[in-house]
């Protein structure tokens, strides 16, 4: 039972000391961010569910950024806030994530990687703790019962005396 | 409209106890989730004040009278009932300009009909030089647009007179923006959304022709340009048929249109091909709109 439970978290601490050390949730790679020059790229509209006479006749309270980023045809939408400049810079932010991404073949980002990575050394951590609480409890359990024994000897030959 | 089907009404009961209250105003249940996050986020998680709210939406009062707030550019404003809800429209149409005017120049802009004072507030925060007016019949909305001013930490000068009825200027103005009521009476009763019918101040909403004829007859004079919403084409029409009848107007002016981004004409503007301020306005309002069609 103890080699079993032992082996698998001794090579992993093993393999990967040097994520486990240096990852930190404050020190992480930074967000991507869109380049300056990038603004003749994008298109940007403004969706307001389309018909309808529009102006003073109607009040809607949602405003969609959507936002194309035209060499590679990423597209983004966003809605979560009433304001439109806040949904333009959420807009931006998630283009800016996928631009990087598609920038890099589709594959994890440096950053995603060490959020990745931060989490598992979280889950090893307390993976960690626990087994240690439970190897502890056993020890005291095993010195308890040896020291039981021994009180029992010592009662068995004092009677036999 | 279509009417909202039973087992919509039953999926949101699912998701939320509260959500069917929001399906009339919102039609679809993925934007009454959205409402429903936006008076969880602003009014917090108190449950009475959440059923309070929903309930106020099912009879079509508007959001932004139950959040008090409405996002207009870089602004927070502050919305009252008895005053006009700040529209996307006009925001649009009013950053846009705000970001050609010169910021170098010294100008004098004054709103007509300001409401919430949105218009005026936004023209002062981007261009801070400028010395902006305000005018406003409506008393509660004078007290309202002071108090976004206020608020804001914008200082804009708001004065109680009615615009219809000519009244005298302290001072030269350069530059006039207005959104005058432009609802006519007989699309007010078809054609307007429930909840503006019955909750934003008729005073705002319902007009035809008075305010661009009063531009032509009385502001014209005074100014180098202007910028007057509009709701329908007939509207542009008349400002420039008013422009071209009068050969003296004729000879200054240049009157244009701009559309909205659901392409809808929005605004008519105008300005003078000569500048006494040494603007030139032709390039200032290249590619906000074009000629009326």
């Amino acid at each position: 039972m103890i080699t079993r439970g032992r082996t698998p978290i001794y090579l992993g601490r093993g393999l990967h000391t040097c994520y486990a050390i240096f990852i930190k949730k404050h020190k992480l790679p930074p967000r991507p961010k869109l380049s300056i020059g990038i603004e003749s790229d994008l298109e940007e509209k403004f969706l307001h569910g389309g018909r309808g006479p529009g102006g003073q006749k109607i009040n809607k309270c949602n405003s969609k950024v959507q936002l194309k980023h035209k060499p590679s045809g990423i597209v983004v939408e966003c809605q979560e806030t009433r304001s439109r400049d806040q949904n333009r810079k959420i807009a931006r932010e998630k283009l800016a994530l996928q631009i990087a991404r598609w920038e890099n073949g589709w594959k994890m980002l440096a950053r995603e990687r060490a959020l990745h990575e931060w989490e598992i050394q979280g889950k090893r951590s307390k993976e960690r703790k626990s087994h240690d609480k439970h190897e502890k409890h056993r020890e005291e359990r095993k010195i308890e019962r040896l020291r039981a024994l021994e009180e029992e000897e010592k009662l068995l030959q004092g009677i036999l005396k | 409209m279509p009417r909202i089907r039973p087992s919509t009404i039953w999926e949101a009961h699912r998701l939320h106890k509260a959500l069917p209250l929001l399906l009339p105003e919102c039609r679809a249940i993925p934007i009454a989730l959205q409402e429903l996050q936006w008076i969880r986020n602003e009014l917090g998680d108190k449950k009475y004040k959440i059923w309070k709210s929903c309930r106020l939406r099912y009879h079509r009062y508007p959001l932004q009278y139950i959040l008090g707030t409405q996002p207009f550019g870089p602004l927070e404003i502050d919305c009252r009932p008895g005053v006009l809800i700040p529209r996307w429209e006009t925001e649009e149409w009013a950053l846009d300009l705000a970001h050609r005017l010169p910021p170098d120049k010294n100008l004098q802009v004054l709103d007509l009909c300001t409401g919430t004072g949105c218009i005026p507030l936004l023209i002062k925060r981007l261009r801070p030089q400028f010395a902006v007016g305000a005018i406003e019949c409506s008393p509660v909305a004078v007290k309202l647009a002071s108090q976004n001013a206020e608020k804001l930490g914008i200082h804009i000068d708001i004065c109680t007179e009615d615009v219809l009825k000519c009244p005298p200027l302290p001072h030269k103005v350069d530059f006039i923006t207005c959104n005058p009521p432009y609802i006519s009476r007989s699309s007010f009763v078809g054609d307007t959304a429930k909840s503006v019918q019955l909750f934003e101040p008729k005073l705002a909403l319902i007009g035809s022709l008075e305010f661009y004829e009063n531009l032509c007859d009385f502001w014209i004079h005074q100014i180098e340009a202007f910028a007057y919403e509009v709701g329908t084409l007939s509207q542009c029409r008349y400002v420039e048929s008013r422009i071209a009848a009068d050969p003296a107007l004729r000879e200054q002016w240049r009157v244009g249109t701009k559309k909205d981004s659901n392409n809808k004409e929005r605004v008519v503007y105008g300005y003078k091909t000569i500048s006494a301020k040494g603007i030139d306005w032709h390039t200032l309002f290249r590619g906000f709109g074009g000629p009326t069609c």
